[in-house]
């Protein structure tokens, strides 16, 4: 599957001046309201390396903005080993340490799914043999936010149902 | 998300409340968005509106006086002083801009003098599709709205310019601009009514002559909600919305968008909203940009037993007088300058010792304008707005400046203002009306390139610079979008909501 040009969101990679630093004083009840309103074109998906960016977690969610920004701005930094996403035509990975993608840990499946209002969004399962029975639990969604960069959230699947932990911008390497 | 409403206006002074009344009044579904509060004046009182914030008087004159402060040296957004202040204050290295922060916007701090632009031919040659002489009905239309008439001398206002020069050997009183003032020879209508705002509602402001009735008409606003990025979906548009009250964000979406949040806000959201992705395209965005000309004056005059700081909200228009005429007269080598003087009116409800206010009490402010080429620009770095803008480009504020030096001579007093960086309470452009997408961002309907559904009806889709105050010019453009979208009324939830009242009808 690529990446292709699409009406609605003609180019592939980011805007010039795009920064996800724009989300990090967004709390997360507000990413849940944005990521709501998102869709998830049929003839779009992920595909090659993304480059991840967190925020909007959910303790650090709950602190004052510029707290929660700076926190946000830390995970950003070199300090943060988890560097984003690799997609595939049916599954992907998390990419470690380096950007280019060649240390992978945490696989995932990839199928296309609706949310509980039958609105299409991308399903990152990570019910995967290469991923640890502790992580398995995770499942990842993830909508276009505009050209070249999908808004994500991690979400755990606990006995009483699915619980946000983050939110996450995977943004197309040009 | 339901989009509940057919068109979301953004900004409430003379280009979105004349939007927002034109609109609703059309039996559109409007819901307007103010980022400052509700002005605490008589006629909001009596409205019933709960949530107000003080004018800057008193003891709120130091608290309430400024919103946001951005420098060179501030962050990107600037400092914000008070989310209630009146002021917004944008220093760049090559001009300093002036806003309102408010619902009604610039109508509480503007002079209230209603002003077509001063070239007649201002609106031809731009667009096909709109003329000057179209234009007309709009500004006939805002003067009897805002109840504007010119004060004679009959009206026994203090310090009225039309009577002041009429024995003066110097200057000469020019043709005084129609003001939307209350002129019952109440002493208390001519005082506190300029630029802090008319508490009393002598001045008439946006939020009562058109914000007011038309939320009984159905017009829906919330004040004290920033809009801080807009993004296009393919059904309209997705709005961002900072509600101030309880600091959090929503999203809010409409078929249609008026962006009218005044041209420092309205370009400071289109950049940040093309370099988030919400929008794309607009070459031209930010080209056009000017000053209006605007040269703000200290006439430090000291004149015994006088004071300037009671009458209208400006005093009124005056000339150079020419020695041999006796007409009003231009310097020569120099292009015309508009010069209107004005108290320190206010400054009576302002805490300061009294010997300075005193002081203050005997001088004036003077206000010199000319129609500048408007061809400074606007760029967006890292979330930050500045603004390049070369006077040498710019020949009319050379001559307002000699004009300036010549009131200083003749009347053998200083006349203080700044000559390096040019201040301007009346930005515009950046977002100009132009005939394709390359030379500007809107078109003749004031509808962006590029961008179904979302239009500007402020200063900065100006083409020119009108060389007066530009309310009425504004306004006169709001008007002309607002109709021809309520003409074009096209969105599919208006369209449902026709044929459900027609099927209740049958």
């Amino acid at each position: 599957m690529n990446q292709q040009s699409h009406p609605d969101f003609p180019a592939s990679n980011p805007p010039a001046g795009f920064s996800a630093r724009y989300f990090f004083r967004h709390r997360q009840a507000e990413m849940d309201e944005l990521f709501d309103t998102l869709s998830c074109p049929a003839d779009i998906s992920p595909d090659g390396v993304y480059r991840g960016r967190l925020f909007a977690i959910s303790a650090v969610s709950r602190l004052p903005r510029p707290l929660a920004g700076l926190i946000c701005r830390l995970l950003d930094s070199f300090l943060n080993p988890w560097k984003g996403k690799s997609f595939g035509a049916q599954e992907g990975a998390n990419i470690w340490l380096s950007a280019r993608g060649s240390l992978s840990f945490g696989y995932y499946h990839i199928r296309r799914a609706e949310d509980d209002n039958g609105r299409a969004l991308i399903r990152l399962n990570y019910a995967h043999p290469r991923t640890p029975r502790l992580l398995q639990p995770i499942r990842g969604e993830a909508r276009l936010l505009t050209d070249g960069v999908w808004l994500a959230r991690m979400r755990w699947q606990g006995r009483h149902g699915l619980k946000t932990l983050l939110y996450f911008t995977l943004e197309a390497r040009p | 998300m339901s989009a509940p409403y057919d068109v979301i206006v953004i900004g409430s002074g003379f280009g979105g409340a004349v939007a927002a009344a034109t609109l609703t009044r059309a039996g559109q579904r409007v819901l307007l968005l103010e980022r400052g509060p509700w002005r605490d004046t008589r006629p909001v009182r009596m409205a019933g509106i709960d949530e107000r914030s003080p004018l800057p008087y008193g003891r709120h004159f130091y608290t309430h006086l400024l919103h946001r402060l951005a420098t060179p040296w501030t962050p990107a957004r600037g400092w914000c002083l008070n989310r209630r202040g009146l002021f917004d204050i944008h220093q760049s290295s090559d001009m300093t801009l002036v806003c309102a922060n408010g619902v009604g916007g610039g109508s509480h701090v503007y002079s209230a003098m209603n002003t077509r632009p001063a070239q007649s031919h201002y609106w031809d040659g731009h667009v096909h599709g709109i003329t000057s002489a179209a234009m007309e009905e709009h500004y006939q239309w805002m003067l009897r709205t805002m109840g504007a008439r010119a004060p004679q001398d009959s009206d026994a206002i203090p310090n009225f310019t039309g009577s002041r020069y009429a024995g003066s050997e110097h200057f000469i009183a020019d043709q005084q601009p129609a003001m939307s003032v209350r002129m019952d020879k109440d002493a208390a209508d001519f005082c506190n009514n300029s630029f802090f705002g008319s508490e009393n509602g002598a001045k008439a402001t946006l939020d009562r002559i058109l914000l007011l009735p038309a939320m009984e008409q159905g017009l829906e606003i919330r004040a004290r909600h920033e809009c801080l990025s807009l993004w296009q979906q393919p059904q309209g548009y997705r709005l961002e919305v900072l509600d101030q009250r309880d600091n959090t964000i929503r999203q809010l979406s409409a078929a249609r968008v008026v962006l009218a949040a005044g041209t420092l806000n309205t370009l400071r959201l289109l950049f940040r909203s093309r370099a988030l992705g919400g929008l794309r395209g607009m070459p031209a965005l930010g080209l056009g940009f000017g000053g209006n000309g605007d040269v703000p004056a200290y006439w430090a005059l000291n004149e015994d037993g006088a004071d300037f700081s009671t009458g209208t909200p400006c005093h009124g228009r005056f000339a150079l007088r020419d020695p041999h005429s006796g007409g009003p007269a231009t310097l020569p080598g120099c292009l015309p300058a508009d010069l209107t003087t004005y108290g320190l009116n206010g400054i009576a409800r302002i805490p300061m010792p009294a010997f300075l206010r005193r002081r203050l009490q005997r001088d004036l402010i003077l206000v010199g304008m000319g129609a500048d080429n408007a061809d400074g620009v606007a760029e967006w770095h890292k979330g930050r707005l500045t603004f390049r803008y070369l006077q040498g480009n710019n020949p009319v504020l050379a001559s307002v400046y000699a004009h300036l030096d010549e009131v200083a001579r003749r009347s053998q007093r200083p006349v203080h203002f700044r000559r390096r960086s040019p201040l301007t309470v009346h930005p515009l452009g950046g977002a100009r009306l132009a005939p394709s997408s390359t030379q500007g961002v809107v078109d003749a309907r004031g509808e962006v390139y590029g961008h179904r559904g979302l239009f500007i009806a402020d200063a900065s889709a100006l083409p020119a610079a009108p060389g007066t105050p530009p309310s009425m010019t504004i306004a006169a453009w709001s008007r002309h979008v607002a109709l021809g979208i309520s003409q074009a009324d096209v969105t599919p939830a208006r369209q449902r909501s026709r044929r459900q009242q027609t099927q209740q009808q049958k």
